[in-house]
């Protein structure tokens, strides 16, 4: 396995990666933040997505990689501090405002984004993700789940069952 | 959740997926989710998930979101030690530092607002049998008497009495130490006003 090459020659030039999203778009972005990706993260290790190679992620569509691409970098410098010994609160503070920001957006980018930080392995981002999309569903009544997951209606069995389940808990669903 | 790439994904990512969300979920929603579909009954019942969320909760209870469990139990007198004279009435509230003032005067809610209470036994003071002292762990909590072992899951709003073993004599039985083992024992505080004040991780 080659070694990361430290500085590419020149001191303070960070080395660079390429990604290849689904719609055959390229995105430059620095090693570092795409190392936020597990997945990708021994790939660039051994030298890979420099040059002209590109890594092609023919899962992810170019909107949300952008968008995953902007989380990683405002990520990096805070993940290659090993979790920031030296962080002031106002640097995590500043994450943390960044952080609200970045999932206050529209469902259908976040269930494309949830997708996309499974498929790279972007521990951070699944855990973002995943809190802001609980957040969202935690006073929804279980039809409504049903609903936004495109569930079919219930059979009149499983509707009996609902049913018999809202009587026995009536206090979950207050 | 209407997005193409959700039905595109494979069934398996799609269930860890499904985990990752409702493991940050709070108990009481997870108890009207079980109602959702088999799949998820069977995701929230299960050991495993039951053990993550717990995990989760504690961990976020820790990180940001602190919150006591509050059990009323009257003492006839002032100073009185444990054990005391015990009521089969118990409640619970919940109390989360810091949100009580603005929901008082802003949303007009109790500041700790009742999470359960259950009657063991017809809510009487049994003057003879006397409570040794209230032990918890992970937002579990038990009341042992020299009669009976009690066990409440507050957050589930479940209550069982655990088997009673006769051959035991009451002044040899022993309660294991959940709260040394629970690693929370410095936080356990006794108010004024007779007030139990047990944190609670997770309340699952």
């Amino acid at each position: 396995m080659a070694a990361p090459e430290s500085g590419d020659g020149n001191n303070g030039a960070a080395r660079m990666v390429t990604l290849i999203s689904s719609d055959n778009t390229r995105f430059e972005v620095e090693a570092a933040a795409a190392s936020l990706s597990q997945t990708l993260q021994l790939t660039i290790l051994d030298g890979g997505g420099g040059g002209g190679d590109g890594i092609p992620l023919p899962n992810v569509d170019s909107a949300t990689l952008s968008k995953v691409l902007e989380y990683c970098i405002k990520h990096a410098p805070a993940a290659a501090n090993g979790g920031a010994p030296n962080a002031t609160a106002v640097d995590r503070a500043e994450l943390e405002r960044f952080d609200n920001e970045f999932v206050n957006i529209d469902q259908s980018v976040l269930y494309s984004l949830i997708m996309a930080a499974h498929n790279l392995e972007i521990e951070g981002l699944q855990s973002l993700v995943a809190k802001k999309v609980a957040d969202m569903i935690k006073g929804k009544s279980p039809m409504e789940i049903r609903r936004t997951l495109g569930f079919p209606d219930p059979t009149p069995e499983e509707q009996a069952e609902m049913n018999a389940h809202m009587l026995e808990y009536g206090w979950a669903y207050e | 959740m209407r997005g193409a790439s959700i039905t595109r994904a494979p069934p398996d990512l799609l269930d860890e997926i499904v985990i990752e969300i409702l493991v940050r979920l709070p108990v009481k929603s997870l108890v009207r989710f079980k109602s959702v579909s088999r799949t998820w009954r069977a995701i929230i019942s299960s050991e495993f998930f039951i053990r993550a969320q717990l995990e989760q909760s504690s961990a976020s209870s820790r990180q940001r979101d602190p919150s006591f469990l509050i059990t009323l139990h009257a003492l006839p007198h002032p100073g009185e030690i444990w054990p005391t004279p015990f009521s089969t009435h118990f409640r619970f509230y919940q109390w989360r530092p810091g949100t009580g003032d603005d929901d008082i005067t802003n949303n007009k809610q109790a500041a700790a607002p009742l999470v359960y209470e259950t009657d063991m036994a017809g809510n009487k003071l049994i003057s003879r049998v006397r409570c040794c002292c209230i032990a918890h762990c992970d937002g579990l909590v038990l009341a042992p008497t020299d009669a009976k072992l009690y066990l409440f899951n507050p957050a589930t709003r479940n209550a069982v009495v655990l088997p009673n073993n006769d051959d035991i004599p009451p002044a040899t039985r022993r309660v294991l130490p959940l709260r040394r083992r629970s690693g929370a024992r410095s936080q356990d505080r006794q108010v004024q006003g007779g007030s139990v004040v047990l944190p609670v991780a997770g309340l699952q």
